[in-house]
């Protein structure tokens, strides 16, 4: 069912037995997951089912680090939360992503790939993807057209990727969610603060608020944070009347960790046969391809994890870096911007595809990667407060000279493998050209990624939350999503995201049989 | 007589010359020690000189084209190639550049990720 939160009692008190705060991907799956279930499930959404400005700008914050896109619109603040603008684009984890590896400081997730895996399964429908393949040679006997490039596997390999439509959260699950009676989806209901007991054992209550003016009260046995990587930081750091550092921040952790995957034009590749490589093609629908560096090579180098995908030149060449794309704080005039140039460069690749025979000759090389865990970069509170009196974000985005490494091993490798099979030369960017430079450049891109910041270690001192995504020390209160990262890998997080959320949903359900049963 | 050694003269340089030039083009288009064959699928003269002027200076001991063209005929055993015949350079260096991408013996020149041999071609073709 569906209560707007502005409409109700001012200063009423809602009980449930588990209080999801917000209901964006990973909020609106764990939901899903209790729908028609005999226990009452409040979900707390800040906005309404459509865009709200007012309810967006609580999002705006301050960037101090590296630039990035602007605080107000890298996430969307409605049901169904930025799964209204995301790009569909899911792969899985690798295994070594989850190790740890000696030469990536703080790397190593107290879980390992199998444990998140066996979740992946349950994702797919989920996020409407097809099978449950990401075997290159699966999909090879499927489309025979997908032939890969002739590299040596060990060094670099075709790593797959599927595209959800993308579904809309919003759009898909709304009727769902508003029609389980067990669900009580609030909406306007931004929480301000969490409350924790005396001594921070456990959240009391969380306190609820909007611009009508209503203040609400929520009381659960369970609370899940689901906000994302910035407003999950942002509420525990903000949530300081019982612990002054903040909730679970007892370890100064809370916040640390920000990651992204750091997305750049990196060089050409220049074919001697001109050659479409259907495999690597990106239209947004189809699976696809990307090259990514063996887990070999990442220990031989001691390098992070990377992939490199393939654009036509005379269509790469023109990209602009999505950050300077998308620099309008309005999410909807920086969507506009960002398709309205993909369209107007769509129409020019297909014109030049006809004039040009030797479109599918050179390629632009556009590496996305992992980011080195740094706990320089972070989210911490500004001094500015929003309308409702919750102290906004700031974002210190941070790299580390182990990102500029990667970004130019991948690339050095790459043309050491087109030239030993004959096939090709790579041409460097600019900036990877100076093996001293360890900066990044100014214009590097992120994939609207948020990651870290309430980081899983089994160790409080390293993590904000456990292995089952619990915050040490708040033995009720649970984040889901990205936030709970140790390392990001190179591919997009919300499959992940949502893996991680479906096994946080199966350990509280069993605790809850277990509260029960006591 | 003056009339026939005029035009046998005219006759020498209007067909000759272009002839001449022509060869002599052939010539320096088909030498394989000087004409990185691969790299001229998409690198211009320019780029084959800029690259070429690149390695000299990097490597300012290799700057004279003799060393250059030794440097090139040595096999990765240390073996000079028989050079007379040019199919054999040809095959020689195709085969020293493969081996020197799988033993990683590339250099970054210009931004363009090539061996050794491709360089030093490249610093003859700057030279030619």
């Amino acid at each position: 069912m569906h209560i707007d939160a502005r409409l109700i009692d001012d200063k009423s008190i809602i009980e449930g037995d588990i209080c999801i705060i917000g209901a964006g991907a990973t909020g609106i799956s764990i939901a899903l997951e209790w729908a028609n279930s005999p226990y009452k499930v409040i979900l707390l959404e800040g906005g309404g089912f459509e865009y709200d400005d007012k309810v967006q700008e609580l999002y705006n914050g301050e960037i101090t680090g590296q630039p990035y896109y602007p605080m107000k619109s890298s996430r969307l603040h409605y049901f169904g939360g930025s799964t209204g603008h995301w790009g569909g684009m899911c792969s899985n984890f690798d295994e070594i992503d989850f190790e740890k590896r000696d030469w990536v400081e703080h790397s190593g997730w107290p879980v390992s790939l199998q444990e998140i895996a066996s979740f992946y399964p349950r994702v797919h429908p989920i996020l409407d993807l097809g099978p449950y393949e990401w075997d290159l040679k699966y999909w090879q006997k499927e489309k025979p057209s997908f032939l890969h490039l002739p590299l040596d596997e060990k060094v670099i390999w075709s790593k797959m990727w599927q595209f959800s439509p993308p579904t809309r959260f919003g759009t898909k699950y709304k009727e769902t969610i508003t029609n389980a009676k067990n669900i009580h989806l609030y909406t306007y209901a931004n929480v301000v603060d969490i409350t924790a007991t005396e001594n921070t054992a456990a959240v009391k209550e969380v306190v609820i608020k909007n611009y009508a003016g209503k203040q609400h009260t929520v009381k659960a046995k369970y609370f899940v944070m689901a906000c994302c990587s910035i407003q999950n930081a942002r509420l525990l750091l903000a949530s300081n009347k019982q612990a002054a550092a903040g909730l679970g921040n007892q370890n100064d952790v809370v916040g640390r960790y920000f990651m992204e995957h750091p997305q750049l034009k990196s060089g050409e590749l220049w074919l001697k046969d001109s050659n479409p490589y259907e495999l690597y093609k990106m239209d947004g629908a189809k699976p696809r391809a990307e090259l990514a560096l063996s887990a070999t090579k990442q220990k031989e180098l001691k390098v992070l994890n990377g992939t490199i995908s393939l654009m036509p030149l005379e269509f790469s060449k023109n990209k602009i870096s999505s950050i300077k794309m998308w620099s309008n704080d309005d999410p909807r005039k920086s969507l506009d911007s960002l398709k309205k140039y993909y369209t107007l460069d769509k129409r020019n690749f297909f014109q030049r595809k006809f004039m040009s025979s030797d479109l599918y000759k050179a390629y632009g090389l556009i590496t996305t990667m992992e980011q080195a865990p740094n706990p320089s970069s972070r989210v911490f509170l500004s001094n500015e407060k929003d309308s409702l009196g919750v102290p906004r974000a700031n974002l210190d985005w941070k790299m580390l000279p182990i990102d500029k490494k990667t970004v130019r091993k991948i690339n050095q490798l790459l043309g050491q493998q087109v030239g030993e099979a004959g096939i090709g030369r790579v041409k460097l960017a600019d900036f990877l050209l100076d093996e001293n430079d360890d900066s990044m450049p100014q214009y590097i891109s992120g994939g609207w990624h948020h990651i870290g910041t309430t980081r899983m270690s089994d160790n409080p001192k390293e993590g904000v939350v456990d292995i089952n995504c619990q915050v040490h020390g708040v033995n009720n209160l649970y984040i889901t999503g990205a936030s709970c990262f140790p390392t990001g890998g190179a591919v997009n997080p919300t499959y992940t995201a949502v893996a991680i959320s479906l096994r946080i949903s199966d350990y509280l359900k069993q605790k809850m049989k277990g509260l029960e049963i006591v | 007589m003056k009339r026939r050694i005029f035009i046998t003269a005219a006759s020498i340089i209007t067909v000759g010359l272009p002839v001449a030039y022509y060869i002599g083009k052939q010539k320096n288009q088909t030498n394989p020690l000087i004409t990185p064959e691969f790299l001229l699928n998409f690198c211009d003269e320019k780029i084959l000189n800029d690259i070429g002027a690149a390695y000299k200076l990097q490597v300012p001991e290799e700057n004279e084209k003799k060393k250059l063209v030794d440097l090139i005929l040595t096999d990765n055993k240390g073996l000079k190639i028989d050079a007379s015949e040019w199919h054999n350079v040809k095959e020689h260096v195709s085969k020293k550049i493969h081996e020197e991408f799988a033993d990683n013996k590339t250099i970054i020149l210009k931004g363009w990720i090539i061996t050794i041999t491709e360089a030093r071609q490249c610093a003859l073709f700057s030279l030619k």
